[in-house]
């Protein structure tokens, strides 16, 4: 009988498994094949060369990768670094329950709506050097207009800014939800033993969001890693590399000088950063699991 | 500030900040209407103008029947079909995957395994798998086609789906599908007469995320795809070149691609929260 | 209708064993009930009846059948839960001819079938609301109703009363026992409840740990428990247990001096002596006895049980109850006379447990 609805769980596995094979696991097998050659496919007729090990040696000193690298680590740490304080933060003002907090849970999804291409043009406008919303805005408090966009040390930031901005719900939520499990009898028990607000906060209800806060810093890290539609349409990488994700490179590397043995060498050296990363929190996930 | 009682200077402190982030996570927006809703000429004048002076419709009636970038009928057509397909593949194809994997009668060694094969490709930065699968496409003559783009969007879709999804199989009571096993129920009829319709709530959250993602997508589609199966967000981005910026027209765009993302999902308000917070908390 | 059999089934979930080399026979048209405390692997057994599960070791046959390889669906079985288990997105109407309707069975013939069934339980007016709109009671009955539509061999009944309360439970015990000899089906009900299983079975399968401790009719469990686990599962209050002694064809405990039958001597001298027993005795078969007598306890507690007392009474290591009528008023700390019905006591291997007599 059993045998049965093995046949059928597999049938049911089977579209699934084909879907991923083709758009992920065929390409990764393709990729990682050429990440050995060296093949320009802008040269007509041209044939893989195979190299060895050469792409992967070659991405050591290449400046413009190792640029994008740090470019990229900074933009994920700083943004996520951000989101959370800023969400703790709006998460503990929802969880107070008034009547603008429900107002407010309806407005904080409205950047996640908008598209990241849309959220890039729209910046753009308002932080053109010119007649930029934030530099009228800044010129009440005596600031003179800056050129953000166009400076090599604002546009990082200023796409720190965006990306805050609109990803601000994914935290303040998941922490929200993690306050809202927390039993209140916890912090009134705390209240009656005399501990102070401060207290309750750091001794109650940071330890017990600390699972939330983990799985909201994985989500994260995987979605600012892979930044790309908004600069794409804000600042296009520059001025100069001052925003070159690394999708950013890899995405010219393959696509514009179709460098594809590099660029496979180079989405794999990323791939690897990333799945080492997010191993290392899956299984800070994974013990929480198991100690409980 | 802990769910506990407040005192006044307290509430009055919320209300302001509550009102300074509301502004700030909301301006942008009432920026994108308004200035889509003005000449170019105005956009470019400082200090910005706050209320448009003269507002038009030039702008939509331009990128609508006017036609210079291209149909933008067939774009939002193909935005639409491939859309409305990732979102049927990716949740019967994730929901049936999550089925099997939510049952013991696979064995658990292999049902682990296909779990941590779907969280690695969660984890996969698109750009990685782009370019090859554009390479891949070309061979098999599927660049430029929904299909090509479909496959991508439902695999990337999959994961999510399949994680929601199995989380909430494993939450539904076993003796409603013991008594439909008995009522004479094989496992297709059992998943697509009793599973499925008890899982609505959970579909929807994975619904509208697929919604979000596919709508929005803009890396592979623009790799992907050059004029047949082009969807909105790549034809946003083609407005913009070095010379000039046409506010007023990409703005219109904008805003025309947001009103249906925020119209769908203002109906799902609670189940968005759901996917945002799913697997962080026990609930 | 039909007849079931289950040989040495043994159902084994990694290490636990839920169900150890278990046989029984359910006839045609007969009530057997499982009984045993929670987790003695009565629901796996009788998921392994319907199907459900498969059995680790052990042979089903349904009608002289061998049925291991059978599926669910085609065992002609029905099954009640305890949850019920309606179908929450179906009127009640679906709910009861989703069976039917899987089963093809023409729209009309679902229609009359659903309708007649409706009838007979009584929730004929109840047809086109969803579970949801039923009280615990209308919900029973609709699961019953899904069970008897499709007129099958076997009804299978994981403790379909334990959610309903205490009122409408002792009333559904007799609606079902009336229903289930109308329709002459044959049944196997499980429950934790000795009650309910003493009161509606032809035969109790008591289990404990997934093992079958006794199989017999309410009388003959009750009466004449084979081991110590039956002895006191089965009956409520709880019999009384007392470690004893015997010397020369007399009991001896603290508070207890009572000469046994030859009968019971006999047994014992046949199974063989041992240095203690356990002796066990119903609370009403210890009687209040006027005149001085060998055996004396101390009252503990009176609980008043409406029509009669429990008195609860201590002596030394030994405890035990008895029932009493409401004409004596027993104070706490008062030395009673009391009297044991020897041809009621029931005497176990202490190590064994297994009953001696
Ligand atoms: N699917 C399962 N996996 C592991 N153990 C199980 C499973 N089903 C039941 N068990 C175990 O088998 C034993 C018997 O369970 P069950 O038949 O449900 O008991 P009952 O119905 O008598 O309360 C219990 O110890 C239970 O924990
Ligand atoms: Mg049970």
């Amino acid at each position: 009988m059993l045998t049965g609805y093995r046949k059928w769980s597999i049938i049911f596995l089977l579209p699934s498994c084909l879907f991923l094979i083709f758009a992920y696991v065929y390409p990764m097998v393709y990729s990682f094949i050429m990440s050995f050659f060296s093949y320009s496919m802008l040269i007509p007729g041209a044939k893989p060369v195979f190299t060895g090990i050469n792409n992967y040696l070659s991405i050591f000193n290449n400046l413009a990768f190792l640029n994008s690298l740090r470019i990229t680590f900074i933009f994920s740490i700083v943004a996520i670094f951000f989101q959370f304080i800023i969400g703790l933060f709006l998460a503990l003002a929802m969880s107070a329950n008034l009547r603008i907090t429900g107002v407010f849970r309806v407005f904080m999804f409205i950047p996640l709506m908008i598209a990241p291409v849309v959220v890039g043009i729209l910046w753009r406008n308002l932080y053109h050097a010119s007649y930029g919303v934030i530099n009228f805005f800044i010129s009440f408090l005596g600031i003179p207009p800056q050129t953000w966009l166009g400076s090599a040390t604002q546009a990082l930031p200023a796409v720190i800014v965006v990306e805050i901005w609109q990803q601000l719900p994914v935290f303040a939520f998941i922490l929200a939800a993690g306050i809202a499990s927390i039993p209140t009898e916890l912090n009134k028990a705390a209240l009656v033993d005399g501990c102070g607000r401060m207290r309750i906060f750091w001794h109650i209800t940071l330890p017990l969001l600390k699972p939330a806060i983990i799985v909201a810093f994985l989500l994260r890290i995987i979605d600012t890693l892979r930044m790309f539609d908004i600069v794409y349409t804000m600042t296009q990488g520059g001025p100069g590399t001052a925003t070159k994700f690394l999708s950013l490179h890899i995405y010219e590397k393959g696509l514009r000088f179709f460098d594809i043995g590099a660029a496979a060498a180079q989405s794999w050296f990323f791939l690897i950063i990333v799945l080492l990363i997010e191993i290392y929190f899956i299984r800070l996930i994974l013990s929480r699991g198991t100690a409980r | 500030m802990f769910g506990l009682t407040k005192s006044t200077v307290e509430k009055v402190l919320l209300y302001i900040i509550c009102t300074i982030v509301i502004i700030v996570v909301v301006f942008p927006l009432y920026w994108l209407i308004i200035t889509s809703l003005k000449y170019d000429i105005d956009s470019y004048i400082y200090p910005p103008q706050f209320f448009p002076v003269n507002i038009t419709f030039k702008n939509y009636i331009d990128i609508l029947f006017l036609a210079q970038e291209g149909n933008l009928v067939k774009y939002f057509l193909n935005s639409l079909i491939i859309t409305t397909s990732t979102i049927f593949l990716s949740l019967l194809f994730g929901s049936m995957a999550a089925y099997s994997l939510s049952k013991h009668y696979l064995s658990i060694m292999f049902r682990r395994m296909m779990l941590a094969f779907v969280l690695v490709i969660r984890i996969f930065p698109p750009i990685t798998t782009a370019i090859p699968y554009y390479i891949i496409l070309s061979k098999f003559r599927l660049v430029d086609t929904h299909i090509g783009l479909i496959i991508s969007h439902v695999s990337f879709s999959l994961p999510f789906t399949i994680w929601l999804m199995i989380g909430f199989f494993q939450s539904l009571p076993a003796e409603i599908e013991k008594a439909a096993t008995i009522d004479g129920c094989n496992f297709w009829q059992r998943f697509i007469r009793i599973v499925i319709p008890l899982s609505l709530p959970g579909l929807a959250v994975t619904a509208i995320f697929g919604f979000l993602y596919s709508w929005n997508e803009f890396m592979l589609a623009s790799i992907l795809t050059s004029e047949n199966a082009k969807t909105l967000p790549v034809v946003i981005a083609g407005f913009i070149s070095d010379k000039y910026l046409f506010w007023g027209k990409m703005t219109a765009l904008g805003v025309l691609m947001t009103m249906p993302v925020i119209i769908f999902s203002s109906f799902a308000q609670r189940n968005i929260v759901k996917g945002l917070t799913f697997g962080a908390v026990k609930e | 209708m039909a007849n079931l059999v289950l040989k040495n089934i043994t159902k084994k979930f990694g290490k636990i064993v839920a169900v150890n080399n278990f046989s029984f026979t359910v006839n045609d048209a007969e009530f057997v009930t499982l009984v045993g405390p929670s987790g003695c692997g009565k629901s796996t057994t009788l998921n392994i009846i319907a199907g459900l599960e498969d059995p680790t070791e052990g042979e089903i046959y349904i009608d002289n059948i061998f049925s291991n390889n059978i599926p669910p669906s085609k065992r002609d079985i029905a099954m009640v839960f305890q949850s019920y288990a309606l179908y929450p997105h179906m009127r009640v109407r679906e709910n009861i001819g989703f069976g039917l309707k899987i089963r093809r069975f023409d729209k009309k013939e679902i229609q009359k079938r659903v309708a007649e069934t409706a009838d007979f339980l009584g929730i004929g007016n109840l047809l086109d609301r969803k579970p949801a709109e039923l009280s615990g009671g209308q919900r029973q009955r609709v699961a019953l109703g899904r069970a008897i539509v499709r007129k099958p061999k076997l009804f299978l009944l994981d403790e379909p009363l334990s959610n309903l309360d205490a009122k409408l439970r002792t009333q559904m015990r007799a609606d079902l026992k009336i229903l289930f000899s109308d329709l002459k089906g044959s049944v196997v009900y499980v429950t934790h409840d000795q009650l309910e299983a003493m009161t509606m079975s032809d035969i109790l399968v008591v289990m404990n740990d997934g093992i079958i401790q006794q199989i017999g009719s309410s009388d003959e469990v009750y009466d004449h428990p084979g081991n110590l686990f039956v002895a006191g599962f089965i009956g409520s209050p709880i019999m009384n247990f007392v470690n004893v002694k015997i010397e020369r064809g007399v009991i001896y405990s603290d508070g207890i001096e009572m000469a046994l039958t030859k009968q019971q001597l006999d047994k014992i001298a046949t199974y063989g002596y041992k240095k203690e027993y356990i002796l066990g005795i119903r609370s009403e078969n210890v009687n209040i006895s006027k005149s001085e007598s060998k055996i004396r306890f101390e009252v503990e507690v009176v609980e008043d049980a409406g029509a009669e007392y429990i008195v609860h009474l201590k002596n030394g290591k030994n405890r035990i109850t008895l029932i009493s009528e409401k004409d004596i008023s027993p104070r706490r700390g008062e030395g009673l006379n009391l009297q044991f019905d020897v041809n009621k006591t029931h005497l176990f291997d202490i190590d064994t447990e297994v009953a001696i007599y």
